[in-house]
């Protein structure tokens, strides 16, 4: 039966077309999302439908500088106040596929999202990008993702730059994070009381800058500036990127949702040793290859992450603690067999998971904290020796639920 | 191109073709099945190293084309076909592309969870564990949303002469 269900399904592909996904679309796809998970970013995963509406607003433009300023003579203050309406372009929705955004695109967008995508492309129409002579740049539109918007340009020499926009939310102004030894991470107060942050990549693959600016205004702009493969050369300064997020025609016309603070390093540090003493005793905790130290905090992925190996008489295994930032949800177990609810203090609900297979064990427990962060608690009876080897180091895990449950109700671990 | 992108190269040429078809198979729109292949490629090469490592690429794959794809039927809450039960007066040959259309029609008319438990057992030829790893959920769901799925394929497929039609 097997095979006639097969044959039935192969002829479902009868008109299959020629094969249109590239390998150097698919590269840079993946390499956008690779330096978007380092800044934070969670990506798509279904097919959008983007919707357009015409609509007529109201927005505060202004011509822009020709070239860029100097990043202490910038403002987000419009340099010219001028009310104007005008017919904005049609608006547009991020299709949910889309990658390399701050936000998950839902693919869809309300009215109201629609119309602020249609005034702020018409808006940043007025600015005019500060570009080095010579180099051109494509038009941007920013399409509605999450109330937020985003897109990028493309400019002369292979290097994207992606900009995305949404309300500050009370968020208050980033620090730096060094993702890597070579990251280049630097603050700056602009004139009017807005925060930049520029974070420089150098890679071997390309280089990555990104600024970000915390504006007095009530607006967060991300502005991104990669490259294809092999891309290194950067087109864009510091002080040009940071006047693209400074843009006045950027400033959201949105109350938007109050955001958490994002990641520091100032916070993982915080972090590190609120671990410290919530093992069992006799159980000793170690770095990983390649880690930097056992059970320290670092910047992963968006959230804090520490990992280590944990070892006694019974052998070697592994923990991995991990924060996400507070959002709204409830811990469930998805209809997962394996997985039941446990109750926590306070009211608060984990859910706790095993999984058995060929010898290899693993526990998963996951919670929220009191502030709403969400705890990821992982243990295997698998160390971590860099030798990539799935081979169980111990009998069982080394820690058990009740393990788990202990270090999710520790009240200094959260965001 | 580094050693990292040399060998997810190998891995793209061997596999885009299929991974491009089961998406199809699992969203009935080629178009679509692009951007699925191209996300959930561009999703492996995030994780390369990692995946390449544990041997777990074409499962990766699956779970991330099938999430997307159920992920997809929540928010949207609505097909974008509809398999109408009457067959059309007028009778219509049979050719390739047609039979094609009523296989796609009956799996599209399949919840997306039974679809995906279908396509996964026996297009992907996975065991029944793997395929439950793939959907997140056990063996006994697995087995029963196979058996369901292919009651209602068996049912739909009966007289090989459903009609499209473009619902809302």
């Amino acid at each position: 039966m097997s095979d006639e269900v097969r044959d039935m399904i192969r002829s479902a592909l009868a008109d299959e077309p020629e094969l249109g996904v590239e390998f150097d679309r698919v590269v840079q796809d993946g390499r956008k999302r690779r330096a978007r998970r380092r800044f934070g970013v969670l990506s798509a995963a279904a097919a959008g439908i983007v919707a357009v509406v015409a609509v007529t607003f109201a927005v505060n433009g202004s011509a822009g500088q020709t070239s860029a300023p100097p990043a202490d003579q910038l403002s987000t203050a419009p340099t010219t106040t001028a009310t104007t309406t005008v017919a904005a372009s049609p608006g547009c929705a991020v299709p949910a596929m889309t990658g390399g955004f701050p936000d998950l695109p839902r693919g869809t967008a309300t009215p109201a999202e629609l119309a602020e995508s249609g005034r702020l492309t018409d808006a940043f129409k007025q600015f005019a990008l500060p570009l080095p002579p010579g180099v051109e740049a494509t038009p941007l539109q920013l399409c509605a993702i999450a109330e937020s918007w985003g897109g990028d340009f493309t400019l002369t020499g292979d290097r994207t730059v992606i900009v995305y926009v949404r309300s500050a939310g009370g968020q208050p102004p980033g620090e730096c994070v060094r993702y890597g030894p070579d990251t280049v991470c630097s603050t700056r107060t602009l004139p009017d009381g807005s925060t930049a942050r520029v974070i420089v990549e150098p890679g071997a693959e390309a280089t990555l800058v990104s600024a970000d600016v915390w504006r007095t205004d009530g607006t967060y702009v991300h502005v991104m500036e990669t490259g294809g493969m092999g891309s290194t050369t950067r087109v864009l300064t510091d002080d040009q990127l940071i006047a693209i997020a400074a843009a006045p025609q950027l400033k959201v016309q949105w109350a938007g949702r109050p955001v958490p603070a994002a990641p520091s390093d100032r916070r993982a540090a915080e972090l590190d040793p609120v671990l410290a003493g919530a093992l069992p005793a006799g159980l000793r905790a170690e770095p990983v290859p390649g880690g930097d130290g056992a059970l320290k905090f670092r910047i992963r992925q968006g959230g804090y992450r520490a990992m280590a190996n944990l070892t006694d008489a019974a052998g070697s295994g592994w923990v991995m603690v991990e924060l996400q930032k507070p959002s709204d949800g409830a811990v469930d177990c998805g209809g997962r067999a394996t997985c039941r609810l446990v109750d926590l203090s306070g009211g608060r609900k984990a859910a706790v998971e095993t999984q058995t297979e060929g010898g290899r064990s693993r526990l998963f427990l996951n919670a929220r904290a009191a502030d709403g962060t969400w705890i990821t608690i992982h243990t295997s009876n698998v160390a971590d020796d860099g030798s990539r080897s799935d081979t169980p180091t111990r009998p069982t895990v080394p820690l058990g639920e009740a393990d788990l449950i202990r270090i999710a109700e520790l009240p200094a671990l959260h965001w | 191109m580094d050693d990292r992108d040399r060998e997810f190269r190998a891995y793209f040429e061997a596999r885009v073709a299929v991974v491009r078809r089961t998406a199809f198979l699992l969203c009935g729109d080629w178009h679509r099945a692009e951007d699925l292949a191209q996300t959930a490629l561009a999703k492996v090469y995030v994780h390369w190293g990692r995946l390449d490592r544990d041997g777990r690429v074409d499962a990766y794959v699956r779970k991330v084309l099938v999430r997307a794809v159920i992920d997809e039927s929540r928010w949207r809450g609505r097909r974008p076909e509809t398999v109408v039960e009457a067959v059309p007066e007028v009778a219509q040959a049979s050719t390739g592309v047609e039979e094609a259309m009523d296989v796609r029609r009956a799996l599209a008319a399949l919840p997306p969870r039974q679809r995906a438990a279908v396509v996964l057992r026996y297009w992907e030829d996975l065991p029944v564990a793997e395929t439950a790893a793939a959907l997140g959920c056990s063996e006994g769901t697995v087995k029963s949303q196979v058996s369901k799925g292919l009651d209602a394929l068996r049912r739909a497929l009966a007289t090989r002469r459903t009609v499209l039609w473009e619902g809302s």
